[in-house]
C-alpha cells in the first residue's frame, strides 16, 4: 500500500554553522558538519566566501622563497594619507601594487611577525627581539626607522612581541626574558620610553593562577586588558597608569596567540587555549566562561590549534560581520559569523581552505587586505586570485524527527541564490556514510544583467542582479539517517544556499 | 860705761820697753777685739740657727672623718681622703670623665645614634604602614607600578617614601639638635660631676682651712718665742758686746795704769789741773813708776842717780816684761764672766 510521500524542508541550511561537537542525531538540521569556504550571507544562508584578488605584482619578485606577506597594516596619518605597510621576507615593504623595500637601512629583521599600531601620526611595529620601527611622513614623505635612527626618541623601548596604542601611549609586553611585565610610553609619545609619564607595571604577583605569561593586550570600554596564556587582567583608569588599578581577574582562560585578539567595537574576541573566547561575555561571567564563540567546532579547532607553529593571525570585519582565524599549518581558516550569536552563546562558525593567509589587514574602508605568499591580495570577488575554489556544505545526519524508521529520499528540490556557470555535485548518503552518490549540474546558466557596463540597453540582459536556481534531483536509496551535500565550484559569482527542500518516504520501522 | 848704761836704761831703754809693752798690749787688744767680733758672730749665728729651728714650719695633720689632711714640712698639702669619699669621687670623676668623653664626640656619631633611636621608634608603624601599603597595592594589582612621573614608582609609593624621607629628615635634624643639646647637657653635667669630684677634696681643704686658725696661733706663739727668743739672744749678746767692750776698757786701763805703774806716766790735764788749783806739784808731775823708779834706784847704786822726775825706761825687752807681768794666759773673755 502506497504511503504518503512527506516533504521534509531544510530552510537555511547550514544557518548555524558548524557543528562538530554534538551528536548529529536529534540534532538541529540547521547545523553543518562541513562548511568549507562558507560564510554566513547577510541572509543568514550558506553561502561561499569571497575570494580573493591580486593587489601586489611584484610579489614574486620582492618575497623570493619565503612564506609570503607576513604582516599587513594601514596607516593613516594625520592629514588622511594612507599607507599600507608590509613585511615578509625579512623585508618592510610600503605599497600596494609595488612593494617597495622601505626596510630602514642597516636594519636586519630577522622575522616577520610584527605587530603594527598608530599612535598620534606615527605608526609603530613590535615584534619580539626587534629594535621597534617606527613609521611617519612628517618629514614630507612616509619613511620607516628603527626606534634609534628617529631624532626624538628617548629612552630604551621594550624589544617585545605586542603592542597596544590606547589611552594616548603605547603598552607593550611579552619580552623575551619578561613575559610579566607591561611597559607604557609617555603619553602621546610613543618614542619616548623614558621620562615623562613612562613607565612599566609588573604583574607577576597579579596574576590569580600565581603564575603566567602575558601574551596580548587590548582596550576596552576604558580598560586595559591584559591577556596571559590562561588568565586575564583588567585593570581601570589606564588614561593614568600611575593610578590604574586592577579592577577584574579572571582565571582559567587566557590568550594563546596575539594577533588573535580583535576589537568588534562592542566585544573583544580571542583565541584561547579552550577555542575562541568572546571578552564582553566572558567580562560579563567573570570565571565562567561557558559561552566561547567556537564551542561548536572546539575540539576540531583546537586540534589544529594545537599544531600550530606558525603565528595565528586573525581579522575582525565589520562589514562582512565575521571573524576569521587563519590555522597557517593546517590551511584552515576558522569564520565565525558575528551577527548574531546562537542560544547557547556561541557564534555560527564555518572553513575556509585553500585561501592559505598569511595575514589580514581591514582598511579604514573596509576592504580586507590579506598577506599571502604571493603578496597582498583583497578579499574580494569569488575567486581566488583567476582559480574557482570549491564550496562544501554537508548537513549532519538528519533523521527528520523519526529516529526509528526508514527513509526514503525520493527528490530534492534546491532553492540556490547565486552561480553563474556554477558546477555543482549534489551528495545524498545514508548512515553515516562517507561514500556519497552524487549528482552533478552546473547552476547559473543565463547571463546576469551588467548595470552601468556598455551592454544596458543594447542586446539587452535584463535579469535580476543575483541568478536564483531552483533545480530538482531525484534521489534513490534508503537509510535510517541521511547526510546530504552541496559542493561547489565557485566561479566568480556569489552562491548561498536558500533552502533544500527534501521529499522522502517514510518507511517501516526498524 | 855705768852711767852710760844707766843714763840708757834709765833714757831711752824704758822708752822702748815702754813702746814695745805699749804695742804688744795694744796688740792684744785688738786680737782680743777681733776675737770677741769673731765669737760675737758665731753667736749670733747660733742664735739665729736657734730661731730658726725655733721658728721653722711644724707641720701638723687636720684628721676628720671625711679625709685626713697633712701639711708638709715643704709647706704642701698632703689630702688624704677617707675610702669612702675617695671612691665617691673617683665615681664622680669618672662619671665626669664620662660626660667629657661625651661632649669631645663627633656631634654627627651622637646624632647617628640618636638618629637610630628616633627611626626605631618609627619602624614598627612606618612597616605596619607600609604592609598595609603593600596589601593594598597587591589587590590593586599595582604593586608592580613603576612610573617615570613618580621616579620609577607608583604614587603610593613614592609618597609613602617620601614620608618617610621627611620623618628621616626631621629625626635627622631632631637628632642633630638633641644630640647637641645632650652635649649642652653632658658639657653640663659633667661639670657638675666634675664640681661634685672635687668636693670631697674641697671639703678637706675646708677642713684643713678650719684648723687655720689654732695652728696659726700655735705657729704664732711659737714664732714669737723665736723672736723672743732672738730679741733676748741678740740683748745677751749685746750685753756680752758691751761688757767686753767695758772688760777691754777696764783693761786697757787696768794695762796702763801697769804700765804708767812700771813705767810711770804724766799727769793728766785734769790732774795738772786740780795740782795747780790745790797747789800740790806733785800731783801735776805724775808717777814715776816702779820700773822707773827700780830703775834709778839701781841706776843711783851704780853710780848715777836718776832724776826723780826722769820716766823709767825698762832695759829689758818687751817678752822680759811679759816674762815679768805673765800676761800670756790672759783671757779678756775670761773676765767677761759669760756664758
Amino acid at each position: 500500500m502506497a504511503q504518503q510521500l512527506q516533504n521534509i524542508t531544510v530552510a537555511a541550511p547550514g544557518f548555524f554553522g558548524l557543528n562538530t561537537q554534538d551528536s548529529p542525531i536529534g540534532g538541529n538540521p540547521s547545523f553543518a558538519s562541513i562548511a568549507d569556504n562558507c560564510v554566513i550571507d547577510k541572509l543568514g544562508r550558506i553561502g561561499a566566501r569571497q575570494g580573493y584578488e591580486e593587489v601586489s605584482t611584484n610579489g614574486s619578485s620582492v618575497l623570493g622563497t619565503s612564506r609570503g606577506i607576513e604582516t599587513v597594516y594601514e596607516f593613516i596619518d594625520s592629514s588622511g594619507d594612507k599607507y599600507i605597510v608590509s613585511a615578509g621576507n625579512n623585508k618592510l615593504f610600503t605599497g600596494t601594487t609595488t612593494l617597495v623595500d622601505a626596510t630602514p637601512t642597516g636594519y636586519t629583521p630577522t622575522a616577520n611577525n610584527w605587530k603594527a599600531v598608530t599612535l598620534n601620526n606615527h605608526a609603530y611595529l613590535f615584534q619580539r627581539d626587534h629594535e621597534y620601527v617606527l613609521g611617519t611622513d612628517e618629514g614630507g614623505s612616509f619613511v620607516l626607522e628603527e626606534h634609534s635612527a628617529h631624532s626624538q626618541a628617548t629612552g630604551t623601548p621594550p624589544e617585545a612581541n605586542e603592542v597596544l596604542a590606547a589611552y594616548g601611549r603605547l603598552w607593550a609586553a611579552d619580552v623575551t626574558g619578561n613575559k610579566h611585565t607591561v611597559y607604557f610610553s609617555d603619553l602621546l609619545n610613543g618614542h619616548h620610553w623614558t621620562g615623562g609619564t613612562s613607565g612599566s607595571l609588573d604583574v607577576t604577583t597579579v596574576w590569580p593562577t600565581g603564575f603566567d605569561e602575558i601574551t596580548a593586550l587590548a582596550a576596552h570600554n576604558g580598560f586595559l586588558i591584559i591577556f596571559g596564556k590562561k588568565s586575564i587582567l583588567v585593570y581601570s583608569g589606564a588614561t593614568s597608569p600611575a593610578s590604574m588599578t586592577l579592577t577584574d581577574t579572571i582565571e582559567g582562560v587566557g590568550c594563546i596567540a596575539r594577533d588573535s585578539v580583535q576589537h568588534t567595537g562592542t566585544d573583544i574576541i580571542f583565541l584561547s587555549d579552550t577555542g575562541v573566547r568572546s571578552f564582553g561575555r566572558t567580562i560579563q561571567e567573570k570565571s565562567m566562561p561557558v559561552r566561547d564563540i567556537s564551542k561548536n567546532v572546539r575540539t576540531d579547532l583546537m586540534s589544529l590549534v594545537s599544531l600550530e607553529t606558525k603565528p595565528i593571525k586573525s581579522v575582525y570585519s565589520s562589514d562582512n560581520a565575521f571573524y576569521a582565524v587563519t590555522l597557517p599549518d593546517s590551511n584552515t581558516v576558522y569564520c565565525f559569523d558575528m551577527r548574531t550569536p546562537l542560544e547557547d552563546g556561541s557564534q555560527r562558525a564555518t572553513t575556509w581552505s585553500g585561501l592559505n593567509p598569511l595575514s589580514f589587514a581591514v582598511l579604514e574602508g573596509g576592504s580586507i587586505y590579506i598577506g599571502k605568499d604571493s603578496g597582498i591580495v583583497e578579499y574580494s570577488g569569488f575567486l581566488d586570485g583567476t582559480e574557482k575554489y570549491e564550496m562544501r556544505y554537508f548537513s549532519n545526519p538528519l533523521d527528520f524527527g523519526n529516529a526509528a524508521n526508514l527513509k526514503f529520499l525520493k527528490k530534492f528540490n534546491l532553492t540556490i541564490i547565486g552561480g553563474q556557470s556554477t558546477p555543482t555535485t549534489l551528495n545524498w548518503g545514508y548512515d553515516y556514510t562517507q561514500s556519497y552518490t552524487k549528482q552533478a549540474f552546473i547552476f547559473g546558466t543565463g547571463t546576469l544583467a551588467e548595470y552601468g557596463i556598455a551592454e544596458y540597453n543594447t542586446t539587452g540582459e535584463y535579469t535580476s542582479s543575483i541568478l536564483i536556481n531552483t533545480p530538482k534531483v531525484n534521489t534513490s536509496g534508503s537509510g535510517e539517517v541521511v547526510t546530504i551535500g552541496l559542493e561547489a565550484e565557485i566561479n566568480d559569482a556569489q552562491f548561498s544556499i536558500q533552502k533544500i527542500d527534501i521529499h522522502a518516504l517514510l518507511g517501516r520501522l526498524i | 860705761m855705768s852711767n852710760g848704761l844707766m843714763g840708757f836704761l834709765g833714757g831711752t831703754g824704758q822708752d822702748l820697753l815702754e813702746t814695745g809693752a805699749r804695742y804688744y798690749l795694744g796688740g792684744e787688744n785688738i786680737d782680743q777685739a777681733q776675737q770677741l767680733g769673731r765669737e760675737s758672730q758665731a753667736a749670733t749665728t747660733q742664735l739665729a740657727e736657734q730661731v730658726g729651728t725655733t721658728a721653722q714650719f711644724k707641720p701638723y695633720t687636720v684628721t676628720g672623718s671625711l679625709a685626713d689632711v697633712s701639711a708638709t714640712p715643704e709647706g704642701g698639702l698632703t689630702v688624704g681622703l677617707s675610702p669612702e669619699q675617695q671612691a665617691l669621687q673617683t665615681q664622680l670623676m669618672g662619671q665626669a670623665a664620662g660626660l667629657f668623653g661625651q661632649v669631645g664626640q663627633d656631634p654627627a656619631a651622637q646624632q647617628a645614634a640618636i638618629f637610630e633611636q628616633i627611626r626605631a621608634t618609627q619602624r614598627p608603624e612606618e612597616e605596619r604602614q607600609r604592609l598595609a601599603l603593600e596589601e593594598r597595592m597587591l589587590s590593586q594589582g599595582r604593586l608592580g607600578l613603576s612610573s617615570a612621573a613618580y621616579g620609577g614608582s607608583s604614587p603610593e609609593l613614592l609618597a609613602q617614601e617620601t614620608a618617610r624621607q621627611e620623618a628621616m629628615s626631621r629625626a635627622s635634624l631632631g637628632a642633630r639638635q638633641q644630640a647637641l643639646a645632650e652635649q649642652q647637657q653632658s658639657l653640663i653635667g659633667a661639670q657638675g660631676l666634675l664640681g661634685a669630684g672635687y668636693m670631697p677634696q674641697e671639703q678637706a681643704l675646708g677642713l684643713f682651712g678650719a684648723a687655720v686658725t689654732p695652728a696659726s696661733l700655735a705657729a704664732r706663739g711659737q714664732q714669737t718665742g723665736a723672736q723672743y727668743g732672738a730679741e733676748l739672744g741678740l740683748g745677751g749678746i749685746e750685753a756680752r758686746l758691751q761688757a767686753e767692750d767695758l772688760a777691754n776698757q777696764l783693761r786697757l786701763q787696768q794695762q796702763s795704769a801697769l804700765l804708767g805703774g812700771l813705767f810711770g806716766r804724766e799727769a793728766t790735764l785734769q790732774e795738772q789741773v786740780a795740782a795747780a788749783a790745790l797747789g800740790q806739784p806733785n800731783l801735776a808731775s805724775g808717777d814715776t813708776g816702779l820700773l822707773s823708779q827700780g830703775l834709778n834706784w839701781l841706776s843711783g847704786r851704780l853710780g848715777g842717780g836718776l832724776s826723780t822726775n826722769q820716766n823709767y825706761t825698762p832695759t829689758n825687752t818687751v817678752q822680759d816684761v811679759q816674762d815679768v807681768l805673765d800676761l800670756s794666759n790672759y783671757n779678756v773673755l775670761d773676765d767677761a764672766n759669760y756664758s
